[in-house]
């Protein structure tokens, strides 16, 4: 991923900056970065700042690339997520989902999205989270089921307070079945999700909300927030910078807990401030109240063929998972 | 608490969705009544505000640092309608944009963080502030026990819904289709792990943050800005409401669940704790052989492979369709712009 030089530069959150020497020869004295004890709190919101800044920044420039799924209308994107999300949450045959899957990422390697960082993205992530959440699950003591290996078998069930677990620990085929079943279904969706955000313009993806039901009020407030957060940011940015820029030595938690409550409260005022800075300058520019929209999508013949070309695959998926049960 | 997709049925999805999009229905009706106007821009900045206090890092004393997710701050700052709003569209925006929380799981999210969190939070915070003053240690401790109850109480929910999964939807062996866990392992797990770390972090941040502002800018929280949109919440009409989808949503649950022979099964299991493992094995016999559904899993069979046999004809027909169009179109215009992405778009 190639970030712009002031993104990378500005943002301690990054942190070991490969430092040039030709290009800043002066720096390159301090450019071995020592370790720090532990991540503080302050660098811990700086690199949750940044991975925002990034991720809307790297899907940005994604979708401005040509390519087959960023050429697509957004709202026929948003139909087709929607759909393959339901199928994908309706089939429970292993096969059947991971072969759409592989269609899906296909699609997505034609269009320019990098196959590696999108997997890393999806799979580092969500066995961590998923995985540890389920894995209880698949032995017979929390849920039971056909054991598909023994653990060890005790001379008779035990008995713990008002607990009652049976003699014999084991794994059950249910439980592993169903463990990589949500593992896998969670990774698909999350991926699913990625891929349509990573080749739209997120501007443009808010505006196709309009035509799906929802309330237009619901996509313009959408729509404003999308702008504010990145105000917002960039003053919580500023705050932490500042105080990063003051810490010497080590502060108590609790005052470190008091620099956080200060923070929210007057990111609070500002934002409110900024709420009746913005309506006056709405009103001045002929607001009252009722929102106008410009829209300037429209269909073409890809767009038609894909949006039957997925409704079909959905359905087939479906139908092969009642086939194949 | 953010659910991603494949914890939920869809089923479950579509009955919890519908319940968001009629609350944030009725808030949007109340805010627009009551800030007028302004309503867009306030409730676009909340909820940016609802985005940006998820980023915090807080340090807790072990040396590590938690989240908080500041609904009954915003709750407390904005009034439960317009709090109601900001949570939502934050969430919606998180699950489009950042993949925190699934896309067809978003209903749920907005139920969960959004419509229980800031309802219980105003009603706790309401019945221990009372009549006190906007300074008193009082509004303090109210800050702070509704942050608690607030979150622990959305985490139930969130437990319950889990909970249901297992129940309803699972294959005729017992493999579970969505979250494995039984509301009674589901719902206890969520409020445990809620009761002894998110809620007391929710509690010191909400509580933290109004005593900041006691000191030094009580006028927001005297509510003379006239954003919030308090005093308006018709309690007998919150409680009737929540009555009637509480009792709606097994009921919509069931409605597409799975057949009855399947889940009285597990009910059995239910009632008697475990079956021993030879039962079990004897059990998964008879489910094999002698269900006597079987014969009609057969018609069954005979209906679905002739329909994937159609299908498949169909998306071979649309692909034959597409590739000559695509060849046409090649042939007639040669070396014109065929992306078609937007002509102002900048290329490299």
């Amino acid at each position: 991923m190639d970030l712009p030089l002031w993104l990378q530069e500005n943002n301690p959150g990054f942190q070991k900056p490969k430092l040039n020497p030709e290009l800043d020869p002066g720096k390159s004295g301090i450019a071995k970065f020592r370790p720090r004890r532990k991540r503080g709190f302050i660098q811990k919101t700086l690199e949750e700042i940044v991975r925002v800044l990034r991720d809307s920044f790297f899907s940005e420039e994604l979708a401005m690339r040509p390519g087959f799924l960023q050429s697509l209308d957004p709202r026929v994107k948003i139909l087709a997520l929607v759909v393959l999300l339901l199928s994908n949450n309706l089939i429970s045959h292993l096969g059947v989902l991971w072969g759409s899957y592989l269609v899906l990422l296909a699609l997505a390697a034609w269009s320019g999205v990098g196959l590696g960082p999108l997997l890393k993205r999806v799979w580092l992530v969500v066995p961590l989270f998923s995985g540890i959440m389920v894995l209880p699950a698949i032995f017979n003591w929390v849920r039971p089921g056909d054991p598909l290996f023994t653990i060890f078998t005790a001379d008779q069930p035990w008995h713990v307070g008002f607990l009652h677990f049976p003699a014999v620990l084991a794994v059950t085929k249910q439980g592993v079945n169903g463990a990589v079943l949500l593992v896998s279904r969670v990774g698909i969706s999350v991926t699913l999700a990625f891929i349509v955000t990573l080749t739209t313009r997120w501007t443009d993806l808010l505006k196709a909300l309009r035509s799906f039901f929802v309330p237009r009020i619901f996509v313009t407030t959408l729509e404003m927030t999308y702008r504010y957060i990145f105000v917002l940011i960039t003053i919580l940015e500023e705050m932490f910078l500042a105080r990063k820029a003051r810490d010497a030595g080590r502060s108590s938690t609790s005052e470190q807990r008091r620099f956080i409550a200060s923070a929210m409260a007057s990111l609070f005022a500002r934002s409110l401030h900024m709420s009746e800075e913005v309506y006056a300058a709405m009103t001045a520019r002929g607001y009252s109240g009722e929102v106008y929209t410009m829209h300037r999508f429209r269909l073409r013949l890809p767009d038609l063929f894909f949006a039957l070309f997925v409704l079909l695959t959905s359905l087939t998926f479906y139908v092969a998972d009642k086939v194949l049960r | 608490m953010h659910i991603p997709d494949g914890y939920l049925s869809p089923q479950t999805n579509v009955v919890l969705g519908a319940a968001s999009a009629l609350a944030v229905a009725v808030a949007a009706a109340k805010t627009a009544r009551t800030v007028k106007a302004k309503y867009i821009p306030l409730l676009s900045i909340g909820a940016a505000f609802a985005f940006t206090i998820q980023m915090f890092n807080i340090p807790v004393p072990d040396g590590t640092t938690a989240h908080a997710v500041g609904g009954t701050l915003l709750t407390i700052l904005l009034g439960p309608w317009a709090a109601m709003i900001s949570i939502a569209v934050a969430l919606t925006l998180q699950a489009l944009f950042f993949g925190d929380g699934g896309i067809l799981a978003l209903g749920a999210n907005i139920f969960n963080m959004g419509v229980i969190l800031p309802f219980v939070s105003y009603a706790v915070y309401r019945l221990v502030a009372g009549g006190s003053a906007v300074q008193s240690k009082q509004r303090l401790a109210a800050a702070a026990i509704a942050g608690y109850i607030g979150i622990t109480a959305a985490a139930g929910m969130a437990g319950v819904e889990f909970g249901l999964q297992p129940l309803l939807f699972h294959t005729a062996n017992g493999t579970p289709l969505y979250s494995p866990y039984g509301l009674n392992v589901a719902v206890p797990a969520m409020l445990f792990a809620h009761l002894t770390i998110a809620g007391p972090v929710e509690a010191l941040v909400t509580a933290m943050v109004i005593a900041y502002l006691q000191r030094s800018n009580y006028a927001l929280l005297a509510g003379e800005s006239n954003v919030r949109t308090s005093g308006s919440v018709r309690w007998r009409r919150v409680v009737v409401t929540f009555a009637i989808l509480v009792a709606l949503t097994p009921l919509g649950l069931l409605a597409k669940g799975t057949a009855w022979g399947e889940w009285s099964g597990e009910e059995i299991q239910a009632v008697t704790g475990f079956i021993p493992a030879g039962m079990q094995r004897f059990s998964g016999f008879w489910r094999h052989t002698l269900l006597p559904d079987y014969a009609i899993a057969g018609h069954d069979q005979m209906f679905w492979q002739q329909t994937l046999g159609y299908l498949i004809s169909a998306l071979a027909g649309l692909a034959l369709i597409a590739i000559a169009t695509f060849i046409i179109q090649r042939i007639m215009r040669k070396g014109g712009d065929r992306d078609g992405s937007a002509p102002l778009a900048p290329r490299k």
